[in-house]
């Protein structure tokens, strides 16, 4: 079929792309995380598993983890939420404007994250929209303090910026249901209710499982949030990573962190791909 | 379950009557005012052409769809207001539609489990029972996916008869299966109706599908009915030159009446059609090569042909001939062997079946 140059040529530019950007990383990542930081702030190739120790004994490590974790899975839990209703909607319902619905949940994708982060600032800030609000309204007298800095700005932020994502493969794995199906239920006596139940539900786990796993995926890592958002009781893991890579001048424990994480996403991925498996039929 | 069809002289009752049904999509009219009823344990085939509206015929009676306007009853109840879940008529999809993620006996059990005052016990009974109907009992525990397309049919077909349903509609349902299970399974499938009893509609665009299944036949062709028959009448006494030709084959000859005799061409013969332009149909079976010289009876109508393509068709051979003045004929014959090139062939005058000229319509 192809020529033995034709599959080289192909093939290697992208496998040198992972190997130089993804897999030497890692490796060095791996590396870094068995060193020592000496007191004079230079690495000291010095293998130990001293950095592992330090993240179980110390409590802000594991804590921190625990609400990312906790703010990742609240994070998905509204993203599907509300990516499923509204991909079920698109998909199902909305008939002629599909497509113009289909572009308005594509479209916020554009605008940088950074931006949309910012708006929730303004919105929530003690002299942001929300607050201006309420106090014109006279429903408190005194700026609402807690919405901004909080683990709360910081699901809701998330929630807007990656509900798309949830929404993306549900409305796929709707769209990928045959219609003769809602058919054949009806036709069999089954309500609209349970044909959704047990025929429209079931086909579309693959794409639920996916939208799950990119929200929580996409979540756990997310450090710009936090930081613009949540203040000191909304920092999250990244931002610890960060920390460590940067000012802390600690990369040893960074990658540490780092690779405890990475581990956490591929069981997580690995996982999902699963269930994946089992709940697709075609 | 009583069957109809064994109740002798009893005037079976019109159980689904559709009256004046008008369906539109967007501008273009797809049922222009369709009347027909089905009777209680009929085998009635909605026949037609791809476009000619059959499909959406079946699923105005199944309620997925809805009419512009016009009605359609079942045993003095408007069928058409009902949503589909609400009817007591059940589908063969003509990809089958079989839910993927059930197996197969979860697949049959379907319909009886949205039913609440049916007992599981009793509910395990009928699937296996249905199961057993269609021989499908040993993959009973299989997905659809990994059973055959003929397997798959007939899954369908228990899915939906286990509900006892009082119409059972069939789109195409034997279309993907190949040459020789079709056949197959279209004895089986009218054994199987006359067994249970129910009314069938099937929607096919396969004459001879519909001629060996049918107790009676709607031709549809652009969304009205052209002829509603039982096979033998059909063939025999088509009423227009488009259900002639569509229904087996056919020579059309066009020409005048004048006082009791036809004029078409280089034919005349004697006809009790009124005097004006006429169509006649001569099916190809009927006419025959001339033995005798002389014509062997007085109604026979006499021409000499030229053969222009010769085929063999098993029992019988197909010819192609040319008559003088051009005009070709189909003429099948008991297998012969080699023919002359000029031959004389007749046909009596009776088997020119005079029908209506549907041209103008096309």
């Amino acid at each position: 079929m192809f020529s033995r140059a034709y599959k080289t040529a192909v093939t290697v530019p992208p496998l040198l792309w992972v190997t130089v950007f993804l897999l030497v990383p890692y490796a060095l990542l791996f590396c870094y995380s068995f060193w020592t930081v000496s007191p004079a702030q230079t690495i000291v190739h010095h293998w130990n598993l001293g950095n592992y120790r330090e993240l179980l004994q110390v409590h802000v490590y594991f804590q921190t983890l625990l609400r990312s974790t906790w703010i990742a899975a609240r994070v998905m839990l509204f993203a599907l939420l509300l990516g499923y209703p509204l991909a079920y909607y698109v998909s199902f319902q909305a008939g002629a404007r599909k497509n113009l619905l289909y572009q308005l949940v594509i479209i916020p994708l554009w605008v940088s994250y950074l931006v949309r982060a910012y708006a929730w600032k303004t919105i929530l800030g003690s002299d942001g929209v929300l607050n201006t609000l309420l106090q014109y309204a006279h429903l408190t007298r005194h700026p609402v303090e807690f919405l901004l800095y909080s683990p709360f700005a910081v699901v809701l932020t998330l929630t807007h910026i990656y509900t798309p994502f949830a929404f993306l493969p549900i409305y796929a794995s709707l769209e990928h249901i045959p219609r003769n199906l809602v058919e054949a239920s009806h036709d069999l006596g089954a309500s609209p209710i349970q044909t959704f139940w047990r025929v429209i539900l079931p086909l579309s786990i693959p794409g639920v499982l996916a939208g799950a796993t990119f929200a929580f995926v996409l979540s756990l890592g997310d450090f710009l949030a936090p930081l613009l958002l949540g203040g000191p009781s909304g920092i999250m893991i990244s931002n610890i990573v960060v920390s460590l890579f940067g000012a802390a001048y600690n990369w040893p424990l960074g990658a540490a962190i780092s690779l405890c994480m990475l581990l956490l996403v591929v069981s997580l991925l690995f996982l999902s791909e699963r269930l994946e498996k089992k709940w697709s039929f075609s | 379950m009583t069957s109809p069809t064994t109740q002798p002289a009893a005037k079976p009752q019109s159980l689904l009557s559709i009256r004046e049904v008008v369906k539109t999509f967007g501008k273009l009219a797809v049922l222009r005012g369709i009347s027909l009823h089905v009777d209680e344990g009929e085998f009635l085939t909605i026949l037609g052409e791809s476009g000619s509206g059959k499909t959406t015929l079946l699923r105005l009676i199944a309620g997925f769809e809805r009419a512009d306007s016009g009605e359609i009853w079942m045993g003095g109840e408007r069928l058409d207001l009902l949503p589909p879940y609400r009817r007591r008529v059940n589908t063969v999809f003509q990809s089958y539609a079989l839910f993927p993620h059930l197996s197969v006996r979860d697949n049959v059990a379907y319909g009886l489990r949205m039913q609440k005052k049916i007992a599981a016990a009793d509910i395990d009974k009928r699937v296996e029972d249905a199961l057993a109907m269609v021989k499908m009992s040993a993959l009973a525990a299989s997905k659809p996916a990994k059973i055959s397309g003929g397997q798959q049919q007939r899954v369908a077909l228990a899915r939906a008869l286990v509900n006892r349903p009082r119409l059972l509609l069939l789109d195409e349902p034997l279309s993907a299966l190949d040459a020789n299970l079709r056949r197959q399974m279209q004895l089986e499938l009218k054994s199987l109706q006359r067994e249970v009893g129910i009314s069938f509609v099937f929607v096919t665009h396969d004459q001879e599908e519909a001629m060996v299944m049918s107790d009676r036949i709607a031709l549809l062709r652009n969304g009205s009915l052209e002829q509603v028959a039982t096979p033998r009448e059909i063939y025999s006494r088509p009423a227009t030159s488009y259900t002639a030709l569509f229904i087996g084959h056919t020579n059309l000859l066009r020409g005048h009446v004048e006082r009791g005799l036809a004029h078409c061409g280089g034919f005349q013969f004697r006809t009790s059609v009124p005097d004006g332009p006429a169509v006649f149909s001569v099916r190809p079976e009927h006419i025959r090569l001339a033995t005798t010289t002389v014509s062997s009876s007085s109604d026979s109508v006499r021409f000499r042909a030229r053969i222009v393509a010769h085929s063999f068709h098993g029992a019988t051979d197909l010819l192609q001939v040319e008559c003088a003045d051009g005009l070709k004929l189909a003429v099948r014959v008991p297998s012969h062997g080699a023919l002359s090139e000029q031959h004389d062939f007749e046909f009596s005058a009776a088997d020119a079946f005079a029908v209506r000229d549907s041209e103008e319509r096309s």
